[in-house]
């Protein structure tokens, strides 16, 4: 109901309203602060000292963002030790679960693998290495999270360890 | 139906952050205020269209975002809650030419603000020559001169 000033403005104004209005606004500008924060930190996903993550196994290592977006391009890095066994002699056997590439699109591989072997509960990539190399080798999965929400899955070396690891995807 | 969501989540987001920053930010029209609303657009852009680059899409976004605006008219005529809750309500900030330092503050307008309204709305140069300024909806601040 308009309310009538002293003097006869007409004016729908009400002060309790605003009271609520303001401390609502103040609140909401905490709120819009702390998301900015959780961003900076990398809680929000796109980097930041919180958003990455880490896995080591026998002679390989993962690392991996753990809080990303929807979409967003990404890549998972995978060092392989010097002494990491090689399948063949000259070749190393990597297998990633299929259970996290049913939750991503997988864009590139880099190298190239030699051979890509399809199985029920992973993909094995094969990559022939330079004998006598004293450092380690990476190999990157280009990806993006199509599936919104909790994305689990492993990389196993053959021969080697297995390393899991989790990552939440922003809608 | 993902469309949909998107345009929805991009609207109602949007609607919430432009209220909690409040009105005046919508009434400003400085160059920092028209950059911020082009670089708001750009950002949420890509957001509602996703990868979907077909009319369709954009059509069923359109539809979306004219919908969502009707169906929150219809709401804001039957509730009369609704309509202060999206709309505000006036503010009378400049009172029988004193202005009331608490609301100006809390609203984020200053005097300068209110002088400028009544040079450009009545062709006033005093403050004691406002009977009333009030703080609009929008943001707009009207004057009402003493007669």
């Amino acid at each position: 109901m308009a309310e009538r000033q002293a003097g006869g403005l007409e004016v729908a104004q009400d002060l309790e309203f605003e009271g609520r209005q303001w401390r609502a606004q103040l609140a909401g500008w905490w709120v819009m602060l702390l998301g900015l924060l959780l961003a900076v930190l990398g809680l929000l996903g796109r980097g930041g000292p919180l958003g990455g993550g880490r896995a080591d196994g026998e002679g390989l290592s993962l690392e991996y963002v753990r809080l990303l977006h929807h979409l967003e391009p990404l890549s998972l890095e995978v060092r392989l030790s010097p002494q990491a066994p090689a399948a063949g002699g000259d070749r190393v056997r990597l297998a990633l679960s299929q259970e996290w590439l049913a939750g991503v699109r997988l864009n590139a591989v880099t190298p190239q693998p030699e051979s890509v072997e399809l199985r029920p509960d992973r993909v094995i990539y094969t990559f022939s290495v330079a004998p006598g190399a004293d450092r380690p080798a990476e190999v990157r999965f280009a990806y993006e999270a199509e599936e919104v929400g909790a994305l689990r899955g492993w990389v196993e070396l053959e021969g080697g360890g297995r390393v899991e690891f989790g990552q939440w995807v922003y809608p | 139906m993902e469309s949909i969501v998107r345009a929805l989540a991009v609207y109602l987001f949007l609607m919430l952050v432009m209220r909690i920053s409040g009105r005046r930010t919508l009434a400003q029209i400085t160059v920092f205020d028209l950059v911020l609303l082009l670089v708001i657009s750009e950002a949420v852009q890509n957001a509602m269209v996703g990868e979907n680059y077909s009319l369709t899409n954009a059509f069923v976004l359109v539809l979306t975002l004219v919908g969502a605006d009707i169906a929150l008219s219809l709401l804001k005529q039957r509730s009369r809650w609704v309509a202060r809750l999206i709309d505000d309500v006036p503010l009378v900030i400049v009172e029988d030419g004193r202005p009331l330092e608490d609301r100006m503050r809390r609203s984020r307008v200053d005097a300068e603000d209110v002088m400028e309204a009544a040079r450009e709305l009545q062709g006033l140069e005093r403050m004691e020559q406002i009977k009333y300024a009030v703080l609009e909806r929008s943001g707009t601040i009207t004057i009402i001169p003493k007669g």
